[in-house]
């Protein structure tokens, strides 16, 4: 018997020697002393013996088992010595290119568009959307613009049957949102824009943003404080100066376009402010009592303010894009410039 | 409109100077609404002065030519001259040795034909002030105001106000009242709170009595001609030169010089703001009415040999035989004033202006009567205006004027209603504190006005029909008070509804860029062909006015955009490209309307990864598309599934259908409706398109994606799972859809997943062999071997009883 064990184990420690893997060191632990081995049978085998041998066959068991076991955990130890040290040994050239690191691009009018939005609903205006195609009602009459009035003349219109045409202005949206919620409101709506008009400076069709508030008590103040928020915000630059110029908006009224001083030149006179330090960024006024009758507000008891801006303008100022043909060329060398 | 600064400052009391004294006056005029769109400047050679021809006798040696004396003062010189309406006393333009002419021309002391010239005797179009010449030019009309002793001698260009500065101001829409000199000073002076000279015209002595007109406005054409002016100046001399300050004036304003009655009637439109015509007495039949015309009438030749055929509801002037105007806005060729003319009718009107709105662009002609009348024209000016013009006519070219006779109907002119403005709401609205005095300084600069403790009413003059109600007045105040003075008042905090449920564009946008694709943006209107090409079955929806043939028609789908952005940046030899658009297509609805849906698309070609040194290079296929769209969907929570396209070539509803692949390409389902396609474009496109590789293409709408039901926890097991593999062999034809299918069929509440691990095509054998990996989970205990045994031969049994398919062992 004890012949036997010792064979085993002397056999157990052998292979336990020469094991090069862990699933190798697996195989030995589990033939040697896993639930079917010759060793565990040894052990169900203790009953069977003469309780005076039982012990000393017993602890020969127990002391062939503790052997096996620590030589296992050894080698172990061994292998993984091995394993760390073949490990460092191996060495790469972290020079070489990584593999797909393709990536694409954010087109940089939806960029900005992005930007304008972050800040206006940051600023507690909520987004507003309308359709491309408008009638006639709410790209004109409801804006304060009868039927051959001269202000229509103001917007090459890309005219579609009798009724409606592709909306030349996102102002439209103005009288969506107050038709469908009642004041307070604060909306912002950017879109696209059409007029047919095609040149250097001008695409039959670009991107606009329209905001307005409606409230009790809104003063011309209010849409000062409102526009210098978002312009210093949107240039990232504090302290920009604010010029307001009366102009005319059938659907406002007083109505005043807005410049900011040259943020190339910080008003200093460049060439993109053409040397006269400012820039025309946006047209702004406060609700005309008649679009507010349009949109069934009652104006003795609510009034407003409403602006609107060029998306191109911006992003071209911002990002010193000179040709605004390159917007809509999507070429890939251009867009690849916006990660 | 182009305003002369000298007539300007004829009405008002402006002091500039210095170029630095302009710049800051035009920069005010912009703050105040009046932008400067061009600025020209005008002068002449001072060279050029008053002469008198004393004698003009033949040249001896040339038929056509002539030899003058011309005299200036006490100096005499010898002019050698071509023209033929030279006379004694004549007074004229004379250039002397040196002068520089507009057109570049010097004069030199020269010979022609023997003869010696020393200088110039000037026509109009040689001092710039017409476009061809007309004979020298004659000055002798300066005799009949000015003592002619001063008058000769002095230089020429202060005679016709040079120099000067033309400034072209952009006149807004709603300021028809300001495009004349004297109306434009008015409110330079309101604006800048200078001294302004009212206009006032005299009555001309009425030399003819016996005429007598009778012009008529028919009721139904009352209201929108209120007033109708009718005068007769009989026995005009047309044939005289239009006096040079008024063809300087007129130059100055961009207004051609015609002949001068006509010159004349201009010159006081730009002076006084009034559109005036002229009609030849000879061509007119019987009485002026003025009526719309009932239907389509006859077809006319106007001034500006332009024939049109008058529509309905034209305001017309007409005799008792024929249309003679078109109201408002142009006369007719064959009753227009010309040089032979000499009695003449002056017609001087008040129309409203929605009367003459549109009808330029109806008839596609442009007046500058017409673009005054559309913008408005004050109701009082006609009867000063007919007299001005009048009296200049009589003075430059003689004849014998009748009295005025008129249509007027008071009752339809427009009314002069007071606005009554509140303090409060006034400084309310501006963000100001003004006093009542300030504001009530401020708007008695426009007309008197009546205060009480609470508001201010004031009165518009007919001039000022822009100002209607009382934001009109506020925003009166706030310009001439000024808006910087307005402070900025801080933002009030205002409450925000929360969106972010919605997955929305950004999060879509910015999974499209990671995965390597290029945002674009490209034209909502494309070329008829390409509509033609990838929507031959829809209508297409054609703007009336496209900018040119090729953006024409309005886009049902992004591939176009995608597929031509594709082909521009092939040209730079790309070997990958990624794109996707979002934007929105149109197209009619059933019943007709304009339907416009919000679409997301993208194209895929050419390889898959950039050249590479551990992987080799290959082709993309769909299955790399399709891989993007799972994760997109699988971000957005929704249940897309992918159905082969070749099911749906005849559905009504799928008209994208052709573009695609029939093979390769899928239709995308949701909730059992189609939201879109993805797959390769069909080869036969290909090559129409001229493109020499497969692109991938997808597109499908926005909003089925947008609206992300709200992210709830769920618990989750956390007992093992186990994975089997089974192998078996199935006809090619087979697809994964059926496999899975029938395998759910067993409702395997415990079988989590099926992944198909491989698939290998047995051409020869037309068979396929799929290799596909089921994982089992409980969320209650641990399986046994028993258990899942009994599962996978469920499953073996199943896919048997479905599908021809062979096992192999496992």
């Amino acid at each position: 018997m004890n012949t036997q064990v010792q064979e085993l184990t002397q056999s157990a420690l052998e292979k336990i020697n020469q094991a090069k893997s862990q699933a190798e060191i697996n195989d030995i632990k589990a033939f040697y002393i896993g639930k079917n081995s010759f060793i565990s049978d040894q052990f169900k085998k203790l009953t069977e013996i003469s309780p005076e041998k039982r012990s000393e066959f017993g602890k020969n068991i127990n002391e062939a088992k503790k052997v096996i076991e620590n030589a296992l955990i050894n080698q172990t130890k061994v292998l993984q010595d091995i394993k760390t040290q073949q490990s460092l040994s191996q060495k790469i050239d972290v020079t070489l290119p990584g593999r797909n690191s393709q990536t694409g691009s954010v087109h940089i009018l939806s960029r900005v568009n992005q930007i304008i939005e972050d800040i206006f609903i940051s600023m507690g205006f909520s987004l507003a959307k309308g359709p491309e195609i408008e009638s006639h009602y709410y790209n004109f009459e409801a804006l304060n613009i009868p039927e051959f009035h001269p202000a229509r003349d103001m917007h090459d219109t890309f005219y579609l049957g009798k009724s409606h045409v592709l909306r030349t202005h996102t102002s439209p949206v103005q009288i969506r949102a107050m038709e469908t919620t009642k004041p307070p409101l604060a909306i912002f709506a950017p879109g696209k824009v059409y007029r047919c008009d095609s040149d250097l400076t001008h695409s039959p069709m670009f991107h606009q943003v329209e905001g307005l508030l409606i409230d009790k008590g809104v003063s011309f103040a209010d849409l000062r404080g409102v526009l210098q928020q978002f312009l210093e915000s949107f240039f990232n630059q504090s302290k920009i100066k604010l010029r307001f110029r009366s102009s005319y908006f059938p659907f406002t009224e007083p109505s005043a376009e807005v410049d900011v001083s040259c943020v190339i030149c910080a008003g200093r006179g460049c060439r993109t402010c053409s040397n006269t330090g400012w820039l025309e960024v946006l047209g702004s006024g406060m609700v005309h009592p008649n679009v507010l009758a349009y949109a069934g507000i009652d104006s003795n008891q609510y009034n407003g303010f409403a602006f609107g801006m060029g998306i191109e303008r911006l992003a071209m100022l911002r990002y010193g894009i000179d040709d605004m043909r390159l917007l809509f060329e999507n070429n890939t060398r251009f867009l690849n410039q916006f990660k | 409109m182009k305003y002369s600064l000298n007539w300007i400052k004829s009405f008002v009391d402006l002091k500039i100077q210095s170029q630095s004294e302009l710049d800051t006056f035009l920069d005010k005029m912009a703050i105040d609404g009046f932008e400067t769109e061009g600025i020209e400047k005008y002068d002449l050679d001072s060279n050029i002065v008053v002469a008198r021809i004393h004698n003009i006798k033949k040249h001896p040696n040339a038929d056509k030519l002539s030899v003058c004396e011309v005299c200036v003062n006490s100096e005499s010189y010898k002019i050698v001259c071509g023209a033929k309406n030279l006379y004694p006393n004549m007074l004229v333009a004379l250039a002397k040795i040196g002068t520089k002419l507009p057109g570049g021309l010097k004069i030199k002391k020269s010979k022609i034909r023997d003869e010696v010239s020393e200088g110039m005797l000037c026509s109009a179009s040689e001092l710039g002030l017409a476009e061809k010449s007309d004979g020298i030019m004659d000055l002798t009309y300066l005799k009949s105001r000015e003592n002619q002793n001063s008058i000769e001698g002095s230089q020429f260009k202060s005679i016709i106000d040079f120099p000067d500065s033309v400034v072209d101001f952009n006149i807004t829409p709603d300021r028809g009242n300001v495009l004349s000199h004297c109306a434009f000073a008015k409110e330079i002076s309101i604006l800048n709170n200078l001294n302004h000279f009212e206009f006032k015209s005299n009555s001309v002595e009425i030399k003819d009595t016996k005429t007598a007109l009778n012009p008529k406005v028919e009721n139904s054409a009352k209201k929108s001609c209120p007033k109708y002016l009718l005068r007769s100046i009989t026995q005009v001399d047309n044939q005289k030169q239009t006096p040079a300050f008024i063809r300087s004036r007129l130059i100055k304003s961009g207004i051609n010089c015609i002949n001068p009655v006509v010159d004349i009637l201009n010159y006081v439109m730009v002076e006084l703001g009034q559109p005036m015509h002229a009609f030849d007495t000879k061509s007119i039949s019987g009485n002026i009415t003025v009526r719309f015309a009932q239907s389509n009438e006859e077809k006319i030749e106007l001034i500006n040999h332009n024939t049109v055929e008058i529509k309905k509801d034209t305001l017309l002037i007409v005799d008792e035989k024929k249309p003679v105007a078109i109201a408002g806005v142009m006369g007719t060729l064959n009753t227009a004033v010309n040089q032979q003319s000499s009695d003449i009718l002056i017609e001087c009107a008040y129309f409203d202006s929605k009367a003459i709105a549109g009808k330029s662009r109806l008839y596609n002609l442009s007046s500058d009567a017409a673009y005054r009348y559309e913008r408005g024209v004050d109701f009082n000016l006609p009867e000063i205006a007919i007299e001005r013009a009048s009296e200049l006519i009589i003075q430059y070219l003689g004849g014998n004027p009748s009295e005025i006779f008129s249509a007027i109907c008071n009752d339809n002119l427009p009314k002069l209603k007071p606005i009554c403005l509140d303090f409060e709401k006034t400084n309310q609205v501006l963000g100001l504190s003004l006093s009542n005095q300030e504001i009530e300084q401020i708007l008695s600069r426009i007309a008197q006005t009546k205060t009480t403790e609470k508001n201010i009413t004031l009165t518009p003059p007919s001039s000022r029909y822009d100002l209607r109600i009382g934001a009109d007045l506020i925003e009166e105040i706030v310009r001439i008070y000024g808006y910087q003075k307005i402070k900025n008042n801080p933002l009030k905090v205002l409450s925000h509804k929360n969106n972010s449920n919605q997955f929305n564009q950004k999060r879509i946008r910015d999974f499209f860029v990671d995965r390597g694709y290029n945002e674009v943006i490209s034209y909502s209107f494309i070329s008829p062909d390409y509509h033609n090409l990838l929507h031959s079955s829809t209508k297409p929806i054609i703007l009336d006015n496209p900018i040119s043939v090729d953006k024409s028609v309005m886009r049902d789908s992004l591939l176009s955009g995608l597929i031509e952005t594709y082909k521009q940046n092939k040209k730079y030899k790309t070997d990958m490209s990624q794109f996707f658009e979002m934007g929105a297509c149109f197209k009619y609805a059933d019943d007709n309307k304009f339907s416009q849906t919000e679409k997301i698309a993208g194209l895929l070609a050419g390889k898959r990864y950039a050249r590479n040194w551990n992987h080799s290079q290959r082709e993309v296929d769909f299955f790399d598309l399709k891989g993007d769209l799972e994760s997109i969907f699988e971000f957005a929570g929704i249940k897309v599934n992918f159905e082969a396209i070749s099911g749906y070539s005849s559905q009504k509803n799928s008209e994208n259908v052709e573009v695609f692949h029939p093979n390769q390409s899928a239709v995308l389902k949701l909730h059992d409706q189609i939201i879109g396609y993805a797959g390769f474009i069909n080869p036969e496109i290909i090559k129409t398109l001229e493109i020499d590789e497969g692109i991938l293409v997808f597109e499908f709408n926005l909003e089925s994606i947008i609206h992300k039901s709200a992210m709830q926890f769920k618990s989750f097991s956390r007992f093992p799972i186990v994975k089997r593999d089974l192998a078996f062999l199935v006809p090619e034809n087979t697809t994964a859809s059926e496999i899975y299918q029938s395998i759910h069929k067993l409702q395997i509440k415990d079988l989590i997943d099926i992944k198909i691990f491989d698939v290998y095509s047995d051409k020869s054998n037309n068979e396929k062999s799929i290799g596909i990996e089921l994982n089992f989970q409980s969320d209650k205990e641990t399986f046994t071997d028993e258990f899942i045994q009994k599962m996978l031969q469920n499953i073996i049994e199943q896919l048997t009883t479905d599908l021809p398919v062979k096992f192999r062992d496992f």
